[in-house]
């Protein structure tokens, strides 16, 4: 425990400059839609939002009673892209989080070190992890700043909602990209598997919309991340959480299973 | 301290190892020697759990490598072949971040060994050459002060004064009763440092022996360049043996009768002579000939 808690604190100071350049990047991004919500709506944007294809208004916004909203505008302008923005992060992080070290070679020096591989997997997750839900609170509190600044701003309760789907979605991918790091010795492969995965499931979302085979996209991570619902105030769909969670898990575990018994060769 | 009981390693269809029965004793250096892909590497890494065996058994100090290897951990320390630090660290940080594993005796131990071995630990490991990163690698698998030490490659990149003080800290721990497991192909320094040696060859282990009986076993190279071709039959004698000819420029192994032999090949006028210690690959074709 005593390593594994050494491991966890350097990879926490080692990985902080990365995590809040990304932070800053990101929230940056976030404030400005949220600022931009007010010069939009005024702009004609949900009349151009209800032009496009009913399967588009669908996918991205949650259905066309949402469009013309602050949470179709949400949908549609922050979570889509930011979403994508998270998920691009978890990938690049985590595809190297375990692959990069064993090419690297720096994995080697610390073999005979007195903590175990499983200390060594779970440390880094830990970290990661953590960043990455940090990383989504700062960002939707940029987002929430920036909403303030033009009046609009979000109920406590939907926001924790939004960040509590929003978190455990992009964990989910996070919980893939150690998956891929731990099956695949090259940090390159594991990301552009992971990047591959994560378009070929959100164009698969889409399409299964754009064909009216809604029961389709169940499959993917993109449809239970669907925060429509909870602007409306509904609440977080159970089955999401538990799809999601189940993902999450399985990744995770399956990647700590497989880097406790794989070969490591030079 | 180590035994290793038929340990085979394939890799799908390769072999890297094959039916390698040894045993290290407690307290002493052993020089674990081998050409590239030969198996050197594949065994260390079997020892450190890194990969795991087809068939057979490692153990360290009684526990098994695989099946145990949380306990090894606790008596082995490693320099990898290709030693790579952290690059955003400095050097002292790398040392006070290994050393932390243990204690802060140990980044004591780390720091002091950095100075006997002449290395600035206020740079960026980035910035290292090779020779700095093996220093650093050395510090850091000699300062855990554990029973027993595998390097691979040691001296690789250092220069002469610093292998001098390298070997003065194995010397240390020899004396502290701790075992190392040394992997080179550099025979002066096996020869040197060791007190037994194995050596692999395609992945079998075909020979372990005292480093005594193999210099009995060594040759020679000789190149001599003569003011003009010898006769035929010059060379025709016992324990010499012409490895390549051109003209009055002649290079030679000698493997017995080295006094009388030198004699023999000095007793013509000559424009250059040159002699040395054989590569280690030129000493195992001698040994293992291609059919063995």
């Amino acid at each position: 425990m005593k390593n594994f808690a050494h491991w966890a604190k350097y990879q926490y100071k080692w990985q902080f400059k990365t995590v809040l350049s990304w932070t800053i990047i990101l929230g940056l991004m976030s404030a400005f839609i949220g600022w931009a919500y007010k010069p939009f709506s005024e702009s004609g944007y949900f009349e151009m939002l209800n032009e496009l294809p009913d399967y588009m208004v669908k996918s991205f916004t949650g259905g066309s009673e949402m469009a013309a909203s602050l949470g179709g505008f949400l949908s549609m302008e922050y979570f889509s892209w930011m979403g994508l923005a998270f998920a691009f992060f978890t990938f690049v992080v985590g595809a190297r989080a375990i692959a990069g070290e064993i090419e690297g070679g720096t994995y080697d020096p610390l073999v005979p070190k007195p903590f175990s591989r499983q200390s060594f997997f779970w440390g880094k997750y830990l970290v990661y992890s953590t960043y990455t839900v940090g990383l989504i609170m700062v960002n939707l509190l940029f987002l929430g700043v920036g909403l303030k600044l033009v009046g609009s701003g979000l109920a406590i309760i939907t926001w924790a909602k939004l960040f509590g789907l929003t978190s455990l979605a992009v964990l989910t991918f996070l919980g893939l990209s150690f998956f891929l790091s731990a099956v695949f010795n090259n940090s390159e492969m594991a990301m552009k598997v992971a990047i591959g995965i994560g378009i070929v499931q959100y164009l698969f979302n889409m399409i299964a919309n754009a064909i009216s085979r809604p029961a389709w996209a169940e499959w993917t991570v993109s449809h239970h991340a669907n925060t429509g619902e909870i602007f409306n105030g509904g609440s977080v769909p159970l089955g999401s959480v538990l799809f999601l969670a189940a993902l999450w898990i399985v990744f995770s575990g399956a990647g700590a299973v497989i880097f406790e018994r794989k070969d490591i060769s030079e | 301290m180590i035994e290793l009981k038929g340990l085979t390693k394939y890799y799908g269809e390769t072999r890297g190892i094959e039916d390698v029965d040894l045993k290290v004793n407690k307290g002493e250096i052993f020089g674990f020697l081998g050409p590239n892909g030969a198996g050197k590497t594949t065994t260390i890494r079997l020892l450190l759990d890194l990969l795991r065996p087809t068939e057979g058994r490692a153990f360290i100090n009684g526990y098994d490598c695989n099946r145990e290897s949380n306990k090894v951990k606790e008596e082995v320390e490693y320099l990898p072949g290709n030693f790579t630090p952290y690059g955003f660290l400095t050097g002292k940080e790398y040392i006070e971040f290994m050393g932390e594993f243990y204690d802060r005796d140990k980044v004591q131990k780390g720091l002091e060994m950095s100075e006997f071995l002449e290395l600035d630990i206020t740079r960026k490991t980035s910035e290292y050459s090779t020779g700095m990163k093996q220093k650093l690698g050395i510090i850091q698998s000699l300062m855990a002060d554990t029973p027993l030490n595998i390097m691979d490659e040691p001296t690789s990149g250092l220069d002469p004064m610093i292998q001098q003080k390298f070997y003065k800290l194995l010397r240390e721990e020899k004396n502290s009763g701790d075992t190392v497991f040394l992997s080179s192909h550099i025979l002066p320094e096996v020869e040197r440092v060791c007190d037994r040696v194995g050596i692999i060859r395609d992945g079998f282990l075909v020979e372990v022996n005292s480093v005594e009986n193999l210099k009995s076993k060594r040759f020679k190279i000789v190149e001599v360049t003569y003011e003009s071709a010898p006769e035929d039959g010059f060379f025709d004698r016992e324990g010499l043996e012409i490895i390549e000819s051109e003209e009055a420029k002649i290079k030679l192994r000698i493997s017995s009768n080295l006094d009388e032999n030198l004699h023999h090949l000095t007793s013509s006028p000559l424009v250059d002579f040159d002699a040395y210690d054989p590569p280690l690959e030129e000493v195992f074709l001698s040994y293992y000939g291609d059919d063995n």
